[in-house]
């Protein structure tokens, strides 16, 4: 099977520091899976470069075996314009650690606005899509309400919803629980666990919450300096990490 | 219908009682701004006007940068070409009376209504009103009480640059940090001595930001006030307009605009350059 | 050493009568539209009295339950009728908002403009210093040499008087969005226009509203400067006041501006903004 997502030898640099190493990745349709690491490892960078929100310096970036920065023209390949972008970007979607709702947009029309706008949905079937994905995330009764009004794990859950609306091939989730108080993680992460469960989706999840890594993913990959320095099945991984700088991590972290 | 709230009267009762009783204090008013104008304009006259338009282009220089000391070169240089620097040395002078007459008002009365809530819940209002009034509404009283000439233009003047400053002044008092204020207090400063040695020099920024829009309410001023007789580049507008003659109006209008430039990016600069020294010998080693 | 004078008076007077015979057309149409906009604007505000203007203009903040702004607004109204300044204050209203409507017409996109282009904002921002700099006064120099004396030259210097405000509103408003929210929008495949129309612009409304108000009021003042150059209304009061000695009549009119500014002040503040943060959709 070809794979969803292919990074090849792709570096991205900021100035001086180089964030992603000629990294070379692999992911497979409907796989799930968790990006573990220290911060500042390039997790986030791994999920924004897909996003097409920052460009590489280096390598090339397939998804569904077609180029992400690039375009085929003729037989060599050429930076990829706006257009080619736009289409790209329609395959993924993402959520983000500070939810990013559009804070003068009332719920569901952060879900109708972007069907309407970039599917060309007409707005009634924006907002029965829009419903059903809200009454998914179990916040149909807070669908008239702005996210300054939500809490964070209703916002965050509500931007879950506006992702799925896209019916993107690929789900990027960076660091979702992150900026949440501690007993709003629970409902995040729930919904999640049904998305994983319940649906076809590749999903990439950047996380900190190691026993939801363990749980959801099919395959664990451990991030350090720009590279993937430990990859393997979770209870293998977690069991018996071979790496001896993700044995230290991960005796730091679970230790907290 | 009820009637009409007699405020024009009210006006002119008290222009009456100012003219009659307080005699003594217009004669003052008037000499000390005759003779504040006239110093200005003999210090613009004693020397020729090249050395001035170079002394200006240095100091443009030392404070804004080259792109400004060149703008002076080539600004006042066209002034002076065109015939037009006796009437620009007139309007500089009567700006720098109207200025200096307004921050003698202005940073006292700043200094009062920081320290004072009751002097500030007076005067805060008074200065609303005086910022909103249509500025040649104060042309009329100044006329009236004043004459012609310099001291009305002069009063006017001060009505609308006094505002600003008062304001920044009493703003930059009551932002400086009041654990300095506590640190001073704790060794024992007087009052006075907080005011003199902790407050004014931490709030200088915000007077000198004070003392430029001073100086642009007063260039503004002083060329309207050319209404009431006040020479310099607004009467060579006024006059212009009058003859309809297009060409020597905008030539002043330029003057008048050269000068704001001049004024305005030289007092930021140097306001910039002190506060940075000031930031560098004293708020840096208390912070 | 004295260099002979730069013709410059004479090369002005020149090109001036060079624009005025062959723009002649165009100075017409501008000032022909001006005027009938502005005469259309007058009447409609001077139809009806002000026992019926007044409770309508008050009803506005009452009906958003701001009773001190409706206070201070009735307050400010009843003192321009009872000064019997009525007619002259709504003929000022009238010039403050034909003004502000044509320098927000112009400030607005050139706002944007200066928001989302690096060279349009180094065009931009230096004339925008340059035309804060200069004095009121020297506005109207431009605005007689071409259209003269009258209405439609104060409302021409007024406009361009109060353009610098609200393009900075602007601008700064659109710069201030959150670029987390940007970045989402990108992400969800929002093209450059829907970025700006959709989110950038209304969530920069509550600063662009602030640059609104802003700009009635520099309006405002420009107006009644403008009075010396035939713009008619308050301000011809106050001129006529100083020019026939009259301290009663200058300061009431003076005093009547102070109320339009209230007036117009409390009732911008009322129409929008300062709920910012759910402007409407």
């Amino acid at each position: 099977m070809p794979a969803m997502v292919e990074f090849d030898k792709v570096t991205k640099r900021f100035g001086s520091l180089t964030v992603l190493d000629e990294l070379t990745f692999a992911v497979k349709p409907n796989e799930k899976v968790a990006i573990i690491g220290p911060s500042g490892s390039g997790k986030s960078t791994l999920l924004r470069v897909l996003m097409t929100l920052e460009r590489i310096d280096g390598g090339v970036v397939e998804v569904e075996g077609e180029p992400l920065w690039h375009m085929r023209k003729g037989d060599a390949l050429v930076a990829a314009d706006e257009r080619h972008l736009h289409r790209m970007r329609a395959k993924i979607g993402m959520v983000f650690q500070q939810f990013n709702l559009f804070p003068h947009m009332t719920a569901i029309r952060n879900i109708i606005d972007p069907c309407v706008a970039v599917l060309k949905m007409t707005e009634p079937e924006a907002r029965a899509r829009a419903e059903s994905l809200l009454d998914m995330v179990g916040l149909k009764d807070k669908m008239g309400n702005y996210p300054a009004e939500l809490s964070g794990g209703q916002q965050q859950r509500v931007a879950i919803a506006r992702a799925l609306a896209m019916r993107p091939k690929i789900m990027l989730f960076d660091e979702v629980t992150s900026s949440l108080d501690p007993e709003l993680v629970g409902e995040v992460l729930g919904v999640i666990r049904r998305l994983a469960r319940e649906h076809d989706l590749t999903m990439l999840i950047v996380t900190h919450q190691m026993g939801f890594a363990k749980e959801i993913a099919d395959r664990v990959c451990y991030f350090d300096h720009g590279r993937i320095a430990e990859e393997g099945r979770p209870a293998e991984f977690f069991a018996n990490p071979k790496n001896e700088r993700t044995r230290a991590f991960l005796k730091a972290v679970l230790e907290v | 219908m009820i009637t009409k709230i007699p405020i024009g009267g009210a006006a002119e009762q008290l222009v009456a009682f100012v003219g009659t009783y307080l005699k003594p204090l217009v004669i003052t008013f008037i000499w000390i701004t005759l003779s504040l104008n006239g110093a200005f304009f003999w210090l613009f006259q004693s020397l020729p006007a090249p050395a001035w338009i170079i002394g200006v282009a240095i100091v443009a220089w030392r404070f804004a940068g080259p792109g400004i000391a060149i703008f002076g070169l080539l600004g006042l240089g066209l002034l002076w070409n065109q015939g037009l620097w006796g009437a620009t040395a007139q309007t500089l002078s009567l700006v720098l009376t109207g200025t200096l007459m307004s921050l003698v008002v202005a940073i006292p009365l700043g200094i009062a209504m920081a320290e004072s809530r009751v002097v500030n819940s007076v005067m805060a209002p008074i200065l609303d009103f005086l910022q909103t009034m249509p500025r040649f509404v104060y042309l009329i009283p100044a006329v009236a009480i004043l004459g012609l000439d310099v001291a009305p233009a002069v009063f006017a003047t001060m009505t609308l640059a006094v505002p600003p400053p008062t304001r920044l002044t009493a703003v930059g008092i009551g932002q400086v940090d009041p654990r300095m204020v506590e640190a001073a207090e704790a060794f024992g400063s007087t009052r006075w001595q907080i005011l003199a040695k902790i407050k004014l020099p931490l709030a200088f920024s915000a007077i000198m930001l004070g003392v430029n829009q001073c100086l642009m309410m007063s260039l503004s001023m002083v060329i309207i006030a050319s209404l009431i007789g006040a020479g310099g580049l607004g009467a060579e507008i006024l006059k212009a307009i009058s003859e309809v003659k297009a060409g020597r109006g905008l030539v002043a209008g330029i003057g008048v605009v050269v000068l704001a430039i001049l004024i305005d990016r030289i007092t930021k600069g140097a306001a910039a350059r002190l506060t940075r020294r000031w930031g560098r010998d004293t708020v840096m080693q208390q912070a | 050493m004295e260099f002979p004078p730069i013709p410059l008076e004479s090369w002005i007077d020149a090109a001036i009568a060079w624009l005025v015979v062959r723009g002649g057309p165009i100075f017409d149409v501008i000032g022909k539209t001006l005027s009938t906009l502005e005469l259309l604007l007058r009447d409609a505000l001077r139809g009806l009295p002000p026992y019926v203007m007044i409770p309508l203009l008050v009803a506005f903040p009452l009906f958003k339950r701001r009773f001190r702004t409706a206070a201070l607004l009735l307050a400010a109204l009843l003192l321009i009728w009872n000064l019997e300044l009525w007619r002259e204050a709504m003929q000022t209203v009238s010039l403050v908002l034909i003004a502000a409507g044509l320098s927000l017409g112009i400030a607005v996109p050139l706002g944007i403009l200066a928001a989302e282009s690096r060279l349009a904002r180094s065009i931009i921002e230096p004339v925008l210093d340059y035309m804060q700099t200069t004095p009121a006064f020297v506005y109207l120099i431009p605005a007689v040499l071409f259209f003269g004396v009258g209405t439609v030259p104060g409302i021409l210097a007024t406009m361009a008087f109060a353009l610098p405000p609200p393009i900075r509103a602007t601008s700064l408003g659109i710069a201030e969005v959150d670029p987390q929210i940007v970045e989402a929008a990108v992400a969800f495949g929002s093209s450059r226009r829907q970025l700006l129309l959709k989110i950038k612009l209304p969530l920069a409304l509550p600063y662009i509203w602030v640059g609104v108000n802003q700009c009635i009021m520099m309006s405002l003042s420009m107006v009644v400067i403008a009075s010396l150059i035939g713009a008619t209304g308050l301000g011809t009061r106050v001129v006529e006041g100083l020019s026939q000695f009259d301290i009663g009549k200058g300061v009431e009119a003076g005093v009547a501006v102070v109320a339009v500014a209230i007036a117009l002040d409390r009732l911008f503040a009322a129409g929008g903004g300062k709920d910012g943060s759910k402007p409407a959709m």
